[in-house]
Formats: C-alpha cells, structure tokens, sequence
C-alpha cells in the first residue's frame, strides 16, 4: 500500500443535511476523491457489496451513523460482519454520531469493526485527523 | 391456647386429630371438638393439600427431628390461599408409646402480600427509570442531531475556497435544520404534557363510540385502504378514564394497522374488550405486515423508531400509545410475526 493514499468515502445517514456536510467537508480536504452518501441504510448496503466484491477495488473510509429510525448503526455492522472478506477488507470504519448516550462511545471502542467514534459535525480537522489516522493504520 | 392467634394443632400417626385450638378450627369453618379424632383427609376439601401435610407429618414421626416450612400454603374454608411459617414437631402422646406431631403454624399472608406488592413496585420503577433515562438520551440526541447540522453548515461558510455551497443552498438546509430542531422541541412539549395531564377529569367513556368517532375521522384513510373494522365490545364497553387519551390509544393503533397494512390483502382490525378478575382487557388484531419482535422487539414503543419507510411517520405513535396506558395506569403487549399480523394487548386495573 503506497504512503497518503486517498481512500474512497462512503457515508450512511438518513439525515440527509449531514450528509451534505460530510460530502462538502470531505471534497475540501480530499477534492479527487469518491464519495458516496446514503441516506438509506439498506442501500448503502447494497452498494458496499455489489461495488467492493473485487480484490482490486480502492479502500473505503465508511462513516456511519448511529442513531436511524428503521436500522441502528450497529444492526447495519452486523449486516456488514456477513460479507465476504474480500469485502470487507477494504473498509475502515467509524461511527458518526450525534448520540451523547455513553453507551453509544463505548460500544464503538469494544467493537472489533469500528476503528473509531466521531462526534457530529464532520470538520476539516476530523477529516485531516480521520486520513492521518488512515494512512498510520495502513502503514503499520 | 385457644386465643392465641397462631394455628396450633397436634395430629397422632394415623393422621387424626388429637388437639385442636379455635384459631386452627376456624381456618376450616369449623370447631375445635368436630376436628378432634377426625383425620385431615375427612375434613378439607383440597385432596391434594392433605394428603402433602400428612406426608411431613409421616417425615417427621419417622426421623423424629422438627420440621420448618417457611412458606406453608393452606387453603381455608372460602378457597382463600394463606401462607403459614409452620414448624412441625415430634412427640410422644402423654402416658401412652403412640408417636404424634405437634404444629405451629405462624400466619404470613399478608406479609407475604406486602413482599410481593413491593417487589412488583421496586421493578416497576426500575423500569420507569431506565425508560426516562432512554428517553432523555433519545430526545437529546434528536435536539443534538440538528444543532451539529446548524454548526456544520456555519463552517461550510467558513472552508476556504469558491463555491463550496451557495447561499441558497445553505439558507434551505438551515430552514430545514431549525424546524427539525423546532419540531422536537414541541414533540418534547407534547410529551411531557401527557405525564402530568394526569389529573384531567375523567369521565364514562364508551369504546364503541371511541371507534365510531376515529371511523368518522380517517374515513377516506380507510375508504382507500379498503379496511374493515370489526368490533366486539358485548362484555364490556365501558371504563372510567381520561377520553383523549383512549382516544389516541384507539386512533394511533387503529391508524397503525391501516398504514402498516399487507399489501394485496383486505386489512381488517378485530378490537374486542374482555372484563376478568376486575381487569379491563382490550385486544387490537390486524392482519398486517408485522414486525419482527426477535430483531426489532426492544425498539417497537421506542421513541423516533420506525419500521416501515414507505410511508409517513414520525416514530412517535406506539411511544405515545404505551405513555398513555402507563399513565392511565394499564399495561400494553405487543404479539406479532411478519406477514402474519400484529396484536397489541391492554390491561387496565378497575379493582381500586
């Protein structure tokens, strides 16, 4: 894996507006790279299989929510835990929340798929800090 | 002997009375001299009770060792349960060899009653508490949610660069944003209203007419859906209770069964009342969607959870539905399975 490379952004949230945020955010900090949003949780879903089933497809950073009316984050991490391995590798994962449950943070950290837990809203500096971190994982 | 108000009571091998006092008699409706050399099994209707005392009688003659049963249960002449701390003791009859056993039973009925009222309290309030606390997270993380759109969108104006987002784009998403945060607020509002609408005066209310009025109300809803309503209210249908509340217990679920409808079938609502035990119960039955109680069971009277996306809702019916019967005092179960049907259960207590 080569040094700074620019993953692929997926964000699922059914607040649409934040996902406007998170687009605008991410497109100033890293303007080449993809960015998908999802204001559906099972659509995402669908997307992440049919779009990252192949060895060779770039590797994603997945911001998702927490709090949804019809799927919670975590009912969409178990979904995600059954898929192949060949996609779930490309996928680093943090949960995107506006929850001030503490239960919420702390079953981000105990939770072997998320890399980590970002507060509401998404900023230039979280992005840096989120690609910082990105690359320093990829690099270990 | 005779006054004291423990049951004393001596019974010799063959199971027969040999000493009686008045407390002891009375548990039977009888006297003392219609029980003396009689056996147990003669005296009390409840074959099965009999024959388990002269068991431990048996037991303890045979091992020759006191007995404590802590929760001895008895049932007396008028079928009611009582409980007894009994002990039951070995002894040899005065100048003769014949082995007999000697109880005192102790009663603890009503201590027992008092335990497990306030055992049912202490959990009720536990969970009363854990539900507040979900509800102050949920309606914190819904005022949050668009407060950090509010503040994202102030910094998109801030991002270097041209063009990042117009002005009219922005002006939109922070109209949308504010009435959302608005809406939650008055949501709370109407919430919170609801736990201390309490002392609203109560009046008769009739379940059939309650149908009646929401059949009046959503007629072209149910018009289009092609829904039937079917009602039996024949053993009860009536109760003391705060109206509008029952009415948007009977709206909400009513309203639910025809948005949440199979598609390709024939909705039909069965709402029927049943009066057992000074228990008022109400059952609303449809033959809807459903919702997967194993996956979902936790989140159903949950508030902004929703199941279905295909129609417009808030996520606030069932939640307001199970405030409301928690404050009108009842309880409320939800059956269901997918593509089956759904069926909610109300339990009001009439008995005060």
């Amino acid at each position: 894996m080569k040094k700074k490379e620019i993953p692929n952004f997926i964000v699922i949230d059914d607040d649409r507006i934040n996902n406007t945020i998170c687009r605008k955010i991410i497109q100033s900090v890293a303007p080449d790279a993809d960015i998908q949003t999802f204001f559906d949780p099972n659509a995402g879903l669908v997307y992440i299989q049919s779009a990252y089933g192949t060895y060779d497809a770039k590797n994603v950073i997945l911001l998702l929510d927490i709090n949804m009316p019809t799927l919670f984050g975590w009912e969409v991490l178990e979904e995600f835990k059954s898929f192949s391995e060949v996609v779930r590798q490309h996928f680093k994962i943090f949960m995107l929340s506006s929850s001030v449950n503490p239960q919420d943070k702390e079953r981000a950290a105990v939770n072997p798929l998320v890399s980590g837990y970002i507060e509401k809203p998404l900023t230039l500096l979280k992005v840096q800090a989120l690609l910082y971190q990105y690359n320093s994982i990829e690099l270990n | 002997m005779n006054r004291i108000p423990q049951c004393i009571f001596a019974k010799n091998e063959s199971g027969q009375f040999v000493f009686v006092n008045e407390s002891f008699a009375k548990l039977y409706g009888l006297s003392a001299e219609e029980m003396i050399m009689n056996n147990i099994r003669d005296l009390i209707p409840v074959k099965v009770e009999s024959s388990k005392f002269l068991q431990e009688d048996q037991e303890v003659i045979m091992v020759g060792q006191t007995i404590e049963i802590p929760e001895h249960k008895v049932t007396d002449i008028n079928g009611v349960e009582r409980v007894f701390n009994t002990i039951k003791i070995p002894f040899v009859v005065a100048g003769t060899n014949e082995k007999a056993v000697l109880g005192i039973g102790f009663e603890i009925t009503e201590q027992i009653r008092v335990e497990k009222e306030r055992e049912k309290m202490v959990a009720d309030i536990i969970q009363r508490n854990l539900d507040l606390e979900q509800f102050s997270y949920i309606v914190s993380h819904n005022l949050r949610a668009p407060v950090a759109n509010i503040l994202g969108l102030a910094a998109l104006m801030d991002l270097p660069g041209d063009n990042i987002i117009s002005i009219a784009e922005l002006m939109d998403n922070l109209t949308i944003s504010v009435k959302r945060l608005d809406g939650v607020i008055s949501d709370l509002n109407h919430i919170l209203h609801i736990r201390e609408d309490i002392n609203e005066h109560r009046v008769f209310v009739h379940f059939s007419n309650l149908v009646t009025d929401i059949k009046i109300s959503i007629e072209n809803m149910l018009r289009l859906a092609d829904a039937a309503i079917i009602t039996d209210f024949a053993e009860i249908d009536e109760m003391i209770s705060i109206k509008s509340y029952l009415y948007s217990i009977f709206y909400n679920l009513i309203s639910n069964s025809v948005k949440y409808r199979r598609p390709g079938i024939k909705p039909i609502i069965e709402i029927s009342s049943n009066l057992l035990d000074g228990n008022i119960t109400l059952v609303f039955k449809d033959n809807g969607l459903g919702i997967d109680l194993a996956k979902k069971g936790s989140q159903v009277f949950g508030l902004y959870k929703r199941f279905h996306t295909f129609v417009e809702g808030k996520g606030m019916g069932l939640f307001m539905v199970k405030t409301q019967v928690q404050t009108l005092g009842g309880t409320i179960a939800i059956e269901s399975e997918v593509n089956k049907g759904t069926m909610f259960k109300i339990v009001f207590k009439i008995s005060e």
